[in-house]
């Protein structure tokens, strides 16, 4: 298995070579601009005259040069040196740059996940909360709905006696046309008020025997008011219910 | 019934505790598997009067009369009315809810001229406050019973759906006694016993079993002569009074019966010492023997479709109804139950037969119902001689002859048993009602 180079190693080496390089340039350069004068010289040329000159003044000249030189050498040495300078302070500037970034990133991180388990807390709070409510809504529920069974079956104990009495008020005030209705059939939906007008009768079936369901209809309304109990808790039962007629002689 | 309830709420308690999500509460449900027993409550109003003194007759109370008669209805005391109206646009329906009335019947009557009335009702429903049905009629004063009998023809109709029966006519015969003679007479009346007219007087000389043809327009009965032995049957024109003789027979006869088709007479003769059921075509005269039974086979009856004969046989040592087929064949025993069963004959439907049943144990005669499906026997009446009961047109009552003291008195009862009521009395002794089908 070949190995991974360490993450971050490769651009810091190409960084030294590069400067390495920058700087043999450099000194390549500074070496063909020293040798190029010489070179040169002779196609100024005036030799003769030259030798004419006086030798401190050439000697002169040549310090001259050479101070000159090394001047260009230093300023070219100290713009390098600027230079390099410069870009290790980009470098630097960059650097600074992006860690800064970085941090800006990782602070941003930092806060939206603080501020996700923050949020993950409250809502892992409100969710107890509604379980809580929930479970008391529940237990209040059950409460009621036992209370309602109670009720209701009180009702329902005590309906017989209610039912039987609806029932043989209607049944007395029934008169049949006489006939055959074996097997007929016809039903109402009844309303009453809590004093036992019946306020509404609907036919919700009938038996195809106008005469039958006529007489029927009339029963109930003959019948009214129903004997119903005044207490609260059985009109709730006792608003609304079902007469069915079903003749059998 | 009772039982029936309460196995009804027992269902539904059982329902009900079972029902334990919130909403599948069962509705109350109260069923009803008959009615109050009684008739129909109706009230109907006297009709106005316009005219000088007193109403030539009392319409409503006629209607009233005919209406409870039939069982189906129960008439509502006028003392208990809070308002009179004659006419629909008078009427308070309030005022007959109070009282329960289901249906109102007004009406007016009203003098137009001599012997000129104008009679107009109106059949009202209470609790959806329309009316039902109404008529007119302008007739002479003799006539305003048949009107009123019209009219309780169409409440009846409404109120039931079957056609009514009051506006037809009953024949039967009177015999009176003094010192030395009998005194017999065939009588015609409307069907409440009212107005009774006479069709034939013999002194001395029975007159028996009349005998309506299915078109109402002729009435045979057997009557015997001085002159000669044996026995007549006569055909009577009711609306002309004129009569023929069909048939005179050796030794005796009695309880002609039309065949539906009014071709037919089936009749029972006795001759050289056997009684048995012959059949004779009416405009011929032709006889044929139906039974050869040395027993005694009498009171013969048309099935309604023409196909079976009905008679009483004693044959099995007491009277009882058999059936056989209208050319005698295929006899068999119907009643099964009682002491004796005689004198039936069929309702319109065919599905029953009324007749005079003794019970046995010193019950004496009643009026029955004998169910032809199921064999049952239900008595309707409770007298000890009563007999020779005939069903109305429309089957809903029976008129029946029936002893008040030592006089024979006409009877109805309505086919429910519910209504029993004495006719009209009429001097002598009543026996062997006939109902007609028409008028």
């Amino acid at each position: 298995m070949p190995r991974r180079p360490r993450k971050g190693a490769r651009p810091i080496r190409a960084f030294v070579y590069a400067v390495l390089i920058h700087v043999a340039f450099g000194a390549m350069l500074g070496v063909t601009l020293w040798v190029q004068p010489r070179t040169l010289k002779p196609i100024e040329g005036k030799p003769v005259q030259a030798k004419a000159i006086d030798l401190a003044a050439i000697e002169r000249e040549k310090q001259r040069i050479a101070a000159e030189k090394k001047k260009a050498e230093d300023e070219k040495k100290r713009k390098e040196a600027e230079k390099k300078k410069k870009k290790k302070e980009e470098q630097e500037r960059k650097r600074k740059e992006e860690q800064k970034k970085k941090k800006a990133e990782e602070e941003k991180k930092r806060k939206e996940e603080e501020k996700k388990k923050k949020a993950a807390e409250e809502e892992k709070k409100r969710k107890e909360e509604e379980k809580k409510r929930q479970e008391e809504e529940q237990k209040r529920k059950e409460a009621e709905e036992a209370q309602r069974q109670q009720d209701e079956q009180d009702a329902v104990s005590a309906f017989g006696a209610v039912a039987w009495a609806i029932q043989e008020q209607v049944r007395s005030n029934w008169n049949p046309p006489a006939g055959d209705f074996n097997g007929m059939s016809v039903s109402f939906t009844i309303r009453v008020d809590r004093d036992g007008n019946v306020t509404s009768v609907a036919m919700s079936r009938g038996s195809g025997n106008a005469r039958l369901d006529e007489s029927a209809e009339n029963a109930i309304y003959k019948a009214s008011p129903l004997p119903i109990p005044s207490e609260a808790r059985f009109y709730e039962y006792l608003k609304e219910f079902e007469f069915v007629f079903s003749p059998q002689s | 019934m009772t039982a029936r309830i309460i196995r009804h709420f027992a269902a539904w308690l059982l329902l009900s505790a079972a029902a334990f999500s919130p909403n599948a509460f069962a509705k109350l449900t109260i069923e009803i598997t008959e009615g109050a027993g009684s008739g129909i409550p109706v009230a109907a109003v006297p009709f106005k009067w316009t005219g000088n003194g007193s109403p030539p007759e009392d319409i409503g109370a006629i209607v009233s009369a005919d209406l409870y008669r039939s069982g189906r209805f129960d008439l509502l005391p006028p003392s208990d009315f809070l308002s009179r109206p004659s006419e629909a646009a008078e009427v308070r329906y309030k005022d007959w809810r109070l009282i329960k009335a289901e249906a109102l019947i007004v009406g007016k009557l009203t003098r137009t001229g001599e012997d000129q009335y104008d009679v107009s009702f109106e059949l009202l429903d209470v609790y959806r406050e329309k009316v039902k049905t109404g008529l007119r009629f302008s007739v002479k004063g003799s006539q305003l019973r048949q009107v009123a009998h019209q009219i309780s023809d169409r409440v009846f109709y409404e109120m039931t759906g079957i056609e009514g029966a009051f506006n037809t006519r009953i024949a039967y015969v009177t015999m009176q006694q003094n010192d030395t003679d009998r005194t017999y007479q065939l009588m015609v009346a409307d069907s409440d016993g009212h107005a009774p007219q006479q069709i034939l007087k013999t002194t001395n000389l029975p007159v028996l079993s009349p005998s309506w043809s299915p078109n109402g327009q002729w009435l045979a009965y057997v009557s015997f002569s001085d002159e000669q032995s044996g026995a007549n049957v006569w055909l009577q024109d009711i609306a002309s009074g004129q009569r023929r003789r069909v048939a005179r027979i050796d030794g005796s006869a009695s309880a002609p019966a039309w065949s539906p088709d009014g071709r037919a007479m089936a009749l029972t003769i006795s001759s050289s010492g056997n009684t048995d059921i012959y059949v004779m075509q009416v405009a011929s005269g032709e006889l044929k023997r139906i039974t050869r039974d040395p027993a005694i086979d009498t009171e013969p009856a048309w099935s309604p479709d023409g196909r079976y004969l009905v008679f009483t046989s004693d044959r099995s040592g007491r009277p009882h109804i058999y059936r056989a087929k209208a050319d005698g064949t295929g006899i068999e025993r119907l009643t099964k139950e009682g002491k004796e069963n005689a004198g039936a004959s069929f309702d319109p439907s065919g599905e029953r037969l009324v007749m005079v049943t003794n019970r046995g144990r010193g019950a004496g005669y009643q009026i029955g119902v004998f169910y032809l499906a199921t064999g049952r026997t239900d008595v309707l009446t409770d007298g000890t001689l009563d007999e020779s009961p005939t069903f109305s047109k429309n089957g809903t009552m029976i008129l029946y002859a029936t002893k008040m003291g030592r006089e024979g008195v006409l009877a109805a009862v309505s086919a429910d048993g519910r209504v029993r009521q004495i006719l009209k009395l009429h001097d002598g002794d009543v026996r062997e009602p006939a109902w007609s089908v028409s008028r």
